[in-house]
């Protein structure tokens, strides 16, 4: 992919800060782009500042759920330095828990940071004088949860489905803005935060979890590639989709 | 110990007057890795210990989950 598909175009990327988030600004970087990165944490921010390839990248250190009021007016200022092209919400938690166990405050959060900082950000975005009305990108990072059933998964996979439902809507309501707006949605991908729940699984069940997927289990810079492609102008007539990326997980 | 017992039974789905000390929590009927996942949630949730399934296999009885709920509240 050459680095002029993307030259000088802004693109706003939440949950910048690691994982796939992290990887998918690197990506888009190295196509030209012009990140904004967003996520709570500064210090891995930064981080992921270092990591861009090219200049003019910025990043602003938000709690996206707790300060959503905040977004339209924060984008305004961002678009100051020129309009943005589009954004990818990456950010996301998986509070995953047997119903049992459930609790609203878990189901609460995965819901305002999953699903409602992504339809607070898209209203953010398609300000006049934000957006770029030459035409745009808008992509969520969703999960395979969110298309197949799996145990403890009842909350989380109705926040990721959420966000499947929100972007064919909005898919309908941007096309005449000739924004696209499309969903990847990731198998087990082998994160720093998937880590952790994976030292939650018995060997026995690690070993199911790769099962599920045949082509093994992803990494982050397997779901940026399907980022990547979206945002370029090859792109311009999908819309309205959510993508698996998943090493075969749904195919089964 | 007598609330900790009520929670466990509710995930073990048995009596709590079964859950004696030394009741190895894996023979009740029904065990299965979703009620390893829950036990291990509710002493995160409830207890705040965040316990690896490496820590956890080495746990077999009620007495020794409480004094790991019990330990960390």
């Amino acid at each position: 992919m050459s680095a002029e598909n993307l030259a000088g175009k802004r693109i706003l990327v939440t949950g910048a800060s690691a994982g796939i988030g992290r990887a998918i600004a690197c990506a888009l970087s190295r196509d030209g782009a012009q990140l904004v990165l967003m996520a709570r944490d500064e210090a891995r921010l930064q981080a992921t500042h270092a990591a861009l390839d090219g200049t003019g990248h910025t990043w602003i250190s938000l709690d996206l759920a707790q300060r959503h009021t905040e977004l339209p007016a924060v984008l305004k200022q961002l678009a100051g330095a020129g309009v943005f092209y589009g954004f990818v919400h990456a950010a996301g938690v998986n509070l995953s828990a047997p119903l049992k166990l459930q609790q609203w405050a878990r189901a609460e959060e995965m819901m305002a940071v999953n699903w409602g900082a992504g339809l607070m950000l898209a209203k953010a975005f398609r300000q006049q004088g934000v957006y770029d009305k030459a035409g745009g990108r808008a992509v969520f990072i969703s999960s395979s949860a969110s298309l197949v059933g799996d145990k403890a998964l009842a909350a989380y996979a109705a926040s990721k489905g959420a966000v499947n439902a929100m972007a064919r809507a909005l898919a309908v309501e941007w096309a005449p803005e000739r924004i696209t707006v499309n969903v990847v949605a990731p198998g087990f991908i082998q994160t720093e935060l998937n880590q952790q729940l994976r030292a939650r699984l018995t060997e026995e069940q690690a070993r199911a979890l790769e099962q599920r997927h045949p082509l093994g289990l992803g990494t982050p810079e397997d779901v940026a590639a399907a980022v990547r492609f979206l945002m370029r102008a090859e792109a311009r007539w999908i819309t309205g989709s959510v993508i698996p990326v998943d090493g075969g997980l749904t195919a089964f | 110990m007598e609330h900790f017992c009520e929670q466990l039974a509710e995930i073990l789905e048995v009596d709590p007057a079964n859950l004696t000390p030394d009741y190895a929590f894996r023979s009740v009927p029904d065990w299965g890795s979703l009620m390893g996942f829950s036990i291990l949630i509710l002493l995160q949730d409830e207890y705040g210990c965040r316990l690896t399934v490496e820590q956890f296999v080495h746990l077999e009885t009620v007495g020794e989950l409480y004094a790991v709920a019990e330990a960390k509240s």
